[in-house]
């Protein structure tokens, strides 16, 4: 097995690269958050580059390296990031170990979204504290009280940090008489520290919140004013709400200006709106490629402490990687057999792990490979190969009725508590991810005799590889269309969504399996 | 029924609620239904719900709550402030409403009648010559009704029975 790795390693040219991997990091923006992660590496012995747009103006002493410009282009692995810089009238290419993103969210108004445009009534939340914090003011009273009204979290899933800038508005707003806010809102985001505690303060002194479910309040025009219609949620009764202000969040995105570090982590586009990963297998700093870091404002977070804590996060991944980057990798990876490969690149684009590049021929990063298998069964020339860890456990039992594949990341969890006398007829095949289950899989189990299939992967949400065990429930789902379509409706297969501590989901598929 | 218009509620109800002495715990709700799942006026009578009363007092619909018959109806078994876990003190709260709608004259004939009965008898329940000769027959001592006792309580007002018909029951 070493010696294919090994193999894959040579044949893709990695071997050589590895020996000049970089344990260098680039930094992107953040302003005074950037500077600071950058000094608070380069103290740590991860010497770091500050790129700052060329519009920001540079601090004038600090201890670490600052590039002004943008980026062109990007590629490559960790330890091997090639960045291409445009700086001033020159642009050239460096060589980068990691990349740490901590700029601020891109904003972007939702004014269109509910048919608004840009007015003296119409605010977005970051405008508007602009315009309190300079001293600006509010427009005069049509009635005994001006009305305003927060949107938040509605039509687009809005962040801590701002609604930590909804409650700071909110406070400026105690300073004027006979002001009363109602904040329309899906859900509040106050799992942050102290945040909680501010949002109740507010209810106490008077501020209205509505929190929807469903049935989002509609905003409208009549005789020329702004009217919000809504069904209140408690009382399920019909209002409406003539505000004198309307003040709307903003949708959160990653900056345009790392554009080309974004094209390099697989389906960025739904990462929203952090550059995070849809899945909780992953620690707070890390995105879906290995070696690209959002930490700090590029997260969300700009509080002295977490931000402390994601530094921290970073730090240790990349100290944990340098020494692996250093020295030849003997672990398990997809191995891509070149005299199979027809460069469909179906790999290179279904890796949710954006560990597989593109260089004359597709080719596995053996540190960015996670080996969960989803490339082995997408390509349709069978070319990519991962030993399974625990692959002889096929080869045991053949005379089992019915089998189990499990994800070995929550499955195998799962089934460990599961009694044992109740799995005697049940042959239990680990899949590094459930993402790996391909259709010839199940049909060979079925030719070995199986008369139950059960497949079980992670939740949605919970998948190490992002939408490993979506992948596998189509695909399920597809074997079990194909057997009606051809009335063969006594083959049992199915497709079991679990975490390790819901063992009772196996059990009842082998229950019903069974039957 | 109609569209409710916020701008038409009244949004210093809720403070002047929360300054009745009992009231200051309104404003922690946050609309968990303990209060109502532990009510046993609710069941019988669905106006009648604790969180929803509440709801209405933040919202500002003043009118709709102390014109309203439903807030009479708590039958003061502190049900709803055992179980609530904010601390909101319900039972304190429908009080501190009452004592509002009395203010503001909106309380329902019935207890208009007893108010009168009291102030007529000293007593809730008329004490006559009937009852009295009935008493003496048992050995009991005759009962002498003293409305004065209550004058300082309830002193001449005919406020209330103007307001009367806007109260239904």
């Amino acid at each position: 097995m070493s010696r294919r790795v090994t193999e894959s390693v040579f044949l893709s040219g990695e071997y050589k690269s590895r020996e000049r991997a970089s344990n260098k990091a680039l930094i992107l923006g953040g302003d005074e958050y950037g500077i600071r992660i950058a000094e608070l590496l380069t103290r740590e012995g991860v010497p770091s580059t500050v790129l700052i747009g060329p519009d920001e103006t540079p601090p004038k002493d600090s201890r670490v390296e600052i590039i002004q410009g943008s980026i062109l282009s990007s590629s490559g692995f960790i330890g091997n990031f090639d960045v291409c810089i445009q700086e001033s009238n020159d642009h050239y290419e460096r060589k980068f170990g990691f990349i740490i993103a901590a700029q601020p969210a891109f904003r972007a108004s939702k004014n269109r979204l509910f048919s608004l445009s840009d007015s003296e009534n119409v605010w977005s939340l970051s405008a508007f504290r602009k315009h309190l914090d300079s001293g600006g003011r509010l427009p005069e009273r049509k009635g005994p009280w001006l009305h305003i009204a927060f949107f938040f979290d509605l039509k687009g899933a809005s962040e801590i940090s701002q609604f930590e800038e909804l409650l700071s508005i909110l406070d400026r707003l105690e300073a004027f008489d006979q002001v009363q806010s109602y904040v329309f809102a899906n859900n509040l985001k106050v799992s942050s520290e102290g945040l909680d505690a501010w949002y109740r303060d507010h209810r106490r002194r008077g501020v209205v919140f509505f929190k929807f479910d469903s049935d989002d309040p509609q905003i409208s025009f009549r005789n020329k004013e702004l009217v919000i219609e809504f069904v209140e949620p408690l009382l399920k009764e019909e209002m409406e709400l003539t505000p004198d202000l309307i003040v709307l969040d903003e949708i959160l995105g990653p900056s345009p200006s790392i554009r080309p570090i974004l094209e390099m982590i697989p389906s960025w586009p739904s990462s929203a709106p952090y550059l995070q990963p849809e899945s909780t297998r992953f620690n707070g700093v890390e995105t879906q490629k290995a070696g690209v870091f959002a930490v700090g404002p590029a997260r969300g977070v700009f509080d002295q402490r977490s931000l402390r804590a994601d530094i921290e996060a970073a730090r240790v991944s990349i100290l944990q990687a340098l020494p692996e980057l250093s020295s030849l990798i003997v672990k398990e990876t997809a191995f891509i057999d070149r005299n199979k490969c027809t460069f469909c690149l179906t790999c290179v684009r279904l890796c949710p792990h954006g560990a597989i590049g593109f260089d004359f021929r597709p080719e596995v990063d053996p540190m960015s490979c996670k080996s969960c298998g989803v490339c082995v069964v997408e390509c349709p020339m069978s070319a990519i190969e991962i030993r399974p860890a625990n692959a002889e456990m096929i080869e045991e039992s053949k005379t089992a009725p019915l089998k189990l594949f499990v994800c070995s990341h929550s499955g195998l969890q799962a089934v460990s508590k599961i009694n044992s006398n109740f799995l005697t007829d049940v042959e239990i095949i680990p899949l590094p991810c459930a993402g790996s289950i391909s259709p010839n899989m199940m049909l060979k189990a079925l030719q070995e005799g199986a008369k139950g299939i059960v497949v079980a992967g992670c939740f949605k949400g919970n998948c190490a590889s992002i939408y490993g065990s979506t992948l596998a429930d189509s695909r399920v789902a597809q074997m079990v269309q194909t057997f009606q379509s051809v009335r063969m409706d006594k083959v049992k297969i199915e497709f079991v969504y679990l975490a390790g501590n819901t063992p009772d989901r196996i059990v009842d598929a082998i229950t019903r399996m069974k039957k | 029924m109609s569209k409710i218009n916020l701008n038409e509620l009244d949004p210093e109800f809720k403070h002047q609620v929360a300054e009745q002495p009992g009231g200051e715990g309104l404003k922690a709700c946050f609309a968990c239904k303990a209060c109502t799942a532990a009510c046993p006026v609710q069941p019988l009578e669905k106006r009648y719900d604790p969180r929803k009363i509440i709801r209405m007092v933040l919202l500002g619909m003043k009118k709709e709550v102390l014109e309203s018959d439903f807030i009479w109806l708590c039958s003061s078994c502190y049900n709803c402030q055992e179980v609530c876990p904010q601390n909101v003190r319900f039972t304190e709260v429908i009080y501190a409403i009452k004592n509002l709608a009395a203010k503001e004259a909106c309380v329902p004939p019935g207890l208009t009648a007893q108010r009168s009965l009291l102030k007529k008898h000293g007593r809730l329940y008329e004490v006559g010559e009937f009852e009295n000769e009935k008493r003496l027959k048992f050995g009991l001592p005759v009962i002498a009704e003293h409305p004065e006792d209550f004058d300082a309580l309830l002193p001449d007002q005919n406020s209330q029975q103007t307001n009367e018909s806007n109260v239904t029951t």
